[in-house]
């Protein structure tokens, strides 16, 4: 019996050794560069969901490309690029959130895109301004409401919900989101750090209650009749209604839609983008993939599965974004929401917005 | 000093060094971001952390106590099922019951459903609003008493009958016998236990991420990833370490003094239980039992119903696979260390030798959050330092550093309780019959110390098989374990694919519980 | 002493104002026809058998019958084994006989399916190992009997009984810091400050030093004699038996 514990032992340590060695082949796989790429593209991405894998599945169908796919947070992602340096093996960076794209960039991790196919594909106000990566699909962030007991009209702007009218009536999720962070970033870049800051205080004053759970919650929350209005994502409003829980399509069925600030600034948008990487070892495919992800057809199944607005202005929108209507978006250089974050995530504080 | 104590002390200060590292960064530059963190963070963030884990720690202590007492006193009935069933909410971690009862609870879960659809109550009336920190709360007194429960019982079960029949004869009824006597002759059990759960909660991070509640743990992660500010996290997690360090002297203290017990304990004779009395000591059994395990099960199992009915299924065998490996590798280097270390004190006894395995008991109680914070600042120069320092912070070897870091106790505390029943005469035996010390050991002592290596190997195992805040903050790029599939499809509000690696977390769970229990009826 | 006497007859005895017990003594009363003033104490028809040994085990009693008159002191002697110690927890109700009666006083105290419990019987223990809580110190041990006083009361009686132990300036001590003799005193004081009807002693010279034991039997009498109890003492020792008791009894 004792002899045996003691191959076991011998067999545990073998398996460390390879574990260990398994990690190893992320450097020192690809090292010539052949002039014929083979057909692999490696991307890391901080975006986890079905509808990305099932596009990307449908890209090796059509172009014989496999696609290597690599999840993680979108921070350590940079991190590990960067450490990486040339030895990478990413192609493509994939993320949510401008204010992180641009962290990428700045990081210096990312390499221009100068196709002319994919620059056509996406407008300027979704790239970054030195085409360090390229806009993939946008939610915006906007006010819903209760049907039943909130007329649009009572909704105007981001600014009106601090109205003492709404005191007890306004539900959104804690500061620890980024969506909140961008969104306060916004308005640091738009309209200053005070008018951030008494915004923000307004939103607190005006708390249904503090706040805890997701998008969700606030909507389901909604439903209950905790509050009338709530901040969320149009991305978890399309979630609600396409649940696999019926109950959870009720609440769906319950929201109304509301695009602030379209007289101003317009409605605070965040985008998801690809960049290509630096040092790229397959960057042709590369460069096909983001062609593809862009394309009005692959925009437009990107929008039906995932509720996310297309970026590409010639595909058509999912019929339920169809549906809550057109809207302005912000326009504001997305850098700044990387630039502003950690204001934003300070102000969160001194409010006490938890 | 011989070369196996030298190679103790080695591994000894290997594993406590991402403590001493933190400590170290208390004199290091603290992090840009550190003036605010300790104006605005510090002081509610360390008060969350202190109320959540001193409730807690208080509920759980009250409910493991009655319960210890009720099984040790009373005839209550079908006790035979309740001794193992009571220990079973152990098996779901509170990351997973987290989730679970947030939507159990939530608008479109059975409770509210319940109020509204059958009972017909508008959505305003069948609205529940438990605030997050109350259900937190009552999560972690639901599925961590079962060890104020175990400590308890235990320590009950080697007290003298006669105490409490005399305070029976004397007059005093139950209840008075119970806070006049029980209480006061176990606080010292009661106070370990609590101390054990406040530990616990201090150490939890995926309940707290969870709901939103800004706590030490959390804190930390939240300096390192939000503000991308690892020396600011390491300074607050070094603030975290010392008070926990005070803590666990503290405990270390009341521990230690135990009141002399009787040589031969009589088992109390149990009193039958009737009518209203029985129906509810039978009412107190059935509640953490229903709320601590069948209704976490209930729920999984229906959301992986949902998930099967809804084809989206995702296959688990690369996190399955991961976590068998990292936990069995795991598990057999803290065996491995554990029976090296309390073997060295055990027979080249110093004040030296001995504080190794109080070291590594020690590092129990730090969480997880700081553990990881203390070996990523450890490792991360060995990158820049040595070629070859990316074996170590890119693949599985730090995660797997880590978890022997933390969780050596459980291997130390089995080790060292087997080799003081075993005492020294097999190893010096064998000495005089001329063996060396490791000869000595392999042949006179291994053979009978092997019940105890696996022991040590199953629980360390279990142990790491549900481990979640060390493998979410310090796993290679890629690679998931259970606990963080479970943990990120819940994050992402996908809960009915974080059933299938929740209920395989659960199962492994149960199986530490019916360990744990074995022939302790 | 005298005054001794006096706080006993007019104490409050526990099983006092309790009307079901009080109707249980005359339904016991009359259905015997027995002297009260005869058998104070007076066990019937005791069988015993632990339950779990299960049925096939030989029961531990059949059939025993004992009577105890109100101020004796009865010494109960055997081999071990012969369930000397049970006798005593049957008494105390810390065990449920299988068969037959216990009366104290005229109230039934125990039948197979009807126990009073512990707390309301009255009755005091002397455990052989003493069992004094080790969280209290002299002073609250012998008080604890003693919760439904009023707290003057509640402190002279645990003054007197401490004098009449001898343990005075003890009063802060805690058990384990104190000798086998005079834990063996706070026990006794601690069994007889409620002053219960009857006094159960479970082999209280086994764990004593030889020399002193002589004297301690001559004290424990002196002291049971003092306040005038009823009182039966188990002991294995015919010699100690003889020495501390009116009459003995042997299983």
């Amino acid at each position: 019996m004792f002899r045996r514990l003691r191959s076991v032992a011998g067999l545990l340590v073998l398996a460390l050794i390879v574990l260990s060695a398994c990690g190893g082949q992320t450097t020192n796989g690809t090292g010539g560069a052949a002039s014929e790429e083979p057909p692999v593209v490696n991307v890391y991405t901080a975006r986890h969901y079905d509808a990305d894998d099932a596009l990307f599945a449908d890209f090796t169908k059509e172009t014989g490309i496999e696609v290597k796919v690599l999840k993680g947070k979108a921070e350590e992602l940079i991190e590990r690029i960067a450490r990486e340096g040339q030895a990478t093996e990413a192609d493509l960076f994939i993320t949510v959130d401008g204010g992180v794209l641009n962290q990428a960039k700045e990081r210096g991790i990312l390499q221009p895109i100068t196709d002319e196919a994919i620059l056509q594909n996406v407008p300027e106000a979704l790239r970054d301004r030195e085409n360090a990566w390229v806009g993939l699909a946008t939610r915006a962030r906007v006010i819903v409401y209760a049907k039943d007991r909130i007329k649009p009209e009572d909704l105007s702007t981001y600014e009106a919900l601090t109205d003492p009218k709404w005191r007890g009536k306004v539900l959104v999720r804690s500061s620890t989101s980024l969506y909140n962070q961008s969104l306060l970033a916004s308005f640091i870049a738009l309209h200053g750090r005070e008018w951030a800051k008494s915004w923000a205080q307004g939103i607190v004053n005006n708390f249904a209650r503090p706040p805890e759970g997701s998008d969700r919650d606030q909507m389901k929350a909604i439903a209950a009749g905790v509050g009338d209005v709530a901040l969320v994502n149009t991305y978890y409003v399309g979630l609600l209604l396409t649940s696999e829980d019926p109950k959870e399509r009720e609440v769906g069925e319950k929201m109304g839609v509301f695009f602030p600030d379209q007289d101003g600034d317009g409605t605070h948008i965040n985008v998801s983008g690809v960049g290509l990487v630096k040092g790229a070892k397959h960057p042709e495919n590369a460069k096909k993939l983001i062609a593809y992800l862009t394309s009005a057809a692959v925009q437009e199944k990107l929008s039906k599965a995932n509720f996310e607005y297309p970026v590409n202005p010639d595909a058509r929108w999912a019929e339920d974004l169809e549906a809550w209507g057109r809207f302005k978006a912000q326009s504001l250089d997305f850098a700044d929401l990387g630039r502003y974050n950690q204001e934003a995530v300070k102000i969160f504080t001194e409010v006490g917005w938890k | 000093m011989n070369r196996w104590t030298v190679l103790a002390a080695g591994a000894t200060l290997l594993f406590a060094a991402p403590a001493v590292h933190l400590l170290s960064a208390l004199w290091a530059p603290a992090g840009e971001h550190w003036p605010f963190i300790q104006t605005h963070w510090l002081p509610q963030y360390a008060f969350n952390s202190l109320w959540l884990s001193a409730t807690s720690a208080l509920a759980a202590a009250a409910l493991g106590t009655v319960l210890a007492w009720l099984e040790t006193a009373y005839d209550v009935p079908l006790r035979r099922l309740w001794h193992g069933a009571l220990v079973l909410p152990l098996a779901v971690p509170p990351y997973i019951a987290a989730f679970v009862y947030n939507h159990f609870l939530g608008y479109t879960g059975w409770v509210q459903s319940f109020l509204r659809e059958i009972i017909g109550l508008p959505p305003e009336a069948a609205y529940l609003h438990i605030p997050p920190p109350a259900l937190a709360v009552f999560i972690y007194v639901l599925f961590l008493y079962p060890y104020v429960y175990l400590i308890v019982l235990g320590d009950l079960a080697r007290q003298d009958a006669a105490v409490i029949e005399s305070a029976r004869l004397l007059g005093a009824g139950p209840v008075r016998t119970f806070f006049r006597v029980v209480v006061p002759m176990s606080r010292r059990s009661i106070v370990a236990g609590g101390l054990f759960v406040a530990f616990e909660v201090l150490g939890d991070y995926g309940l707290a991420a969870y709901f939103g509640i800004p706590t030490l743990s959390t804190g930390i992660v939240q300096a390192w990833f939000g503000l991308y500010d690892l020396p600011a996290a390491e300074r607050l997690a070094a603030c975290f370490l010392i008070g926990l360090i005070g803590l666990i002297m503290l405990e270390r203290l009341i521990t230690r003094r135990k009141l002399p017990y009787t040589p031969r304990p009589r088992p109390l004779s149990r009193q039958a239980l009737r009518g209203g009395r029985a129906a509810l000591a039978l009412l107190v059994h059935v509640i953490p039992l229903v709320f601590g395990v069948f209704i976490p099960l209930a729920q999984l199992v229906a959301f992986f119903r949902a998930a099967l009915a809804a084809g989206t299924v995702h296959a688990l065998w690369t996190p399955l696979g991961n976590t068998v490996a990292l936990s069995v590798l795991g598990a057999a280097g803290i065996t491995a260390v554990a029976t090296l270390v309390t073997a060295v004190a055990r027979h080249f006894p110093t004040r030296v030798t001995s504080a190794f395995p109080e070291v590594m008991l020690a590092a129990y109680a730090v969480p997880g959050a700081v553990v990881a914070v203390g070996v990523l600042g450890l490792l991360l120069p060995l990158k820049t330092l040595f070629s070859f320092g990316w074996m170590v912070t890119d693949t599985p070897l730090m995660l797997l550093y880590a978890y022997l870091a933390r969780y050596l106790a459980v291997g130390v505390e089995t080790m060292r309780a087997a080799g003081e029943r075993l005492g020294r005469r097999y190893f010096d035996a064998a000495r005089l019959a001329g063996a060396p010390p490791w000869r000595a050991f392999w042949r006179g002592e291994a053979p009978l110390l092997l019940p105890a290596f696996i022991s040590s190997m199953l629980l360390a195992w279990i142990e790491l098989a549900k481990e979640l805040p060390l493998a979410l903050l310090l796993r290679p790029f890629d690679f998931e374990t259970l606990a963080t599939t479970a943990f990120l499809y819940a994050g992402d509000e996908r809960l009915i694919q974080a059933a299938a690696p929740s209920l395989i977390i659960i199962g492994v769970g149960a199986l530490s519980v019916i360990w744990m229990m074995r022939g302790k009826r | 002493m005298h005054r001794v006497k006096v706080m006993f007859e007019t104490k409050e005895r526990p099983s006092k104002g309790q009307p079901s017990m009080k109707k249980k003594a005359g339904d016991a009363e009359a259905g015997d026809g027995e002297s009260v003033d005869e058998a104070y104490v007076s066990v019937r028809d005791l069988s015993f058998r632990y339950p779990a040994a299960g049925k096939a085990a030989p029961p531990v009693f059949d059939g025993f019958n004992l009577t105890v008159r109100q101020g004796e002191i009865v010494a109960v002697t055997g081999a071990s084994g012969r369930g000397k110690t049970t006798l005593l927890r049957l008494i105390a109700g810390l065990e449920r006989p299988s068969r037959g009666t216990i009366e104290l006083d005229g109230v039934r105290l125990s039948a197979p399916n009807a126990v009073v419990p512990p707390e309301r019987r009255g009755v005091g223990m002397v455990f052989q190992d003493y069992a004094l809580f080790p969280h209290l110190t002299v002073y609250d041990n012998i008080g604890f009997g003693l919760f439904r006083w009023s707290k003057d009361r509640r402190h002279g009686r645990i003054r007197e009984m401490i004098r009449l132990v001898r343990l005075d300036g003890l009063e802060g001590r805690y058990p384990h810091e104190l000798s086998g003799g005079q834990q063996q005193r706070v026990a006794l004081a601690r069994t007889l400050a409620p002053a219960p009807k009857l006094v159960l002693l479970d082999e209280p010279f086994s764990n004593l030093d030889p020399d002193l034991k002589a004297e301690l039997i001559a004290d424990v009498r002196a002291l049971l004699r003092a306040v005038q109890t009823t009182a039966l003492i188990v002991t294995h020792d015919r010699e100690d038996a003889l020495t501390v008791a009116d009459r003995m009894v042997e299983l």
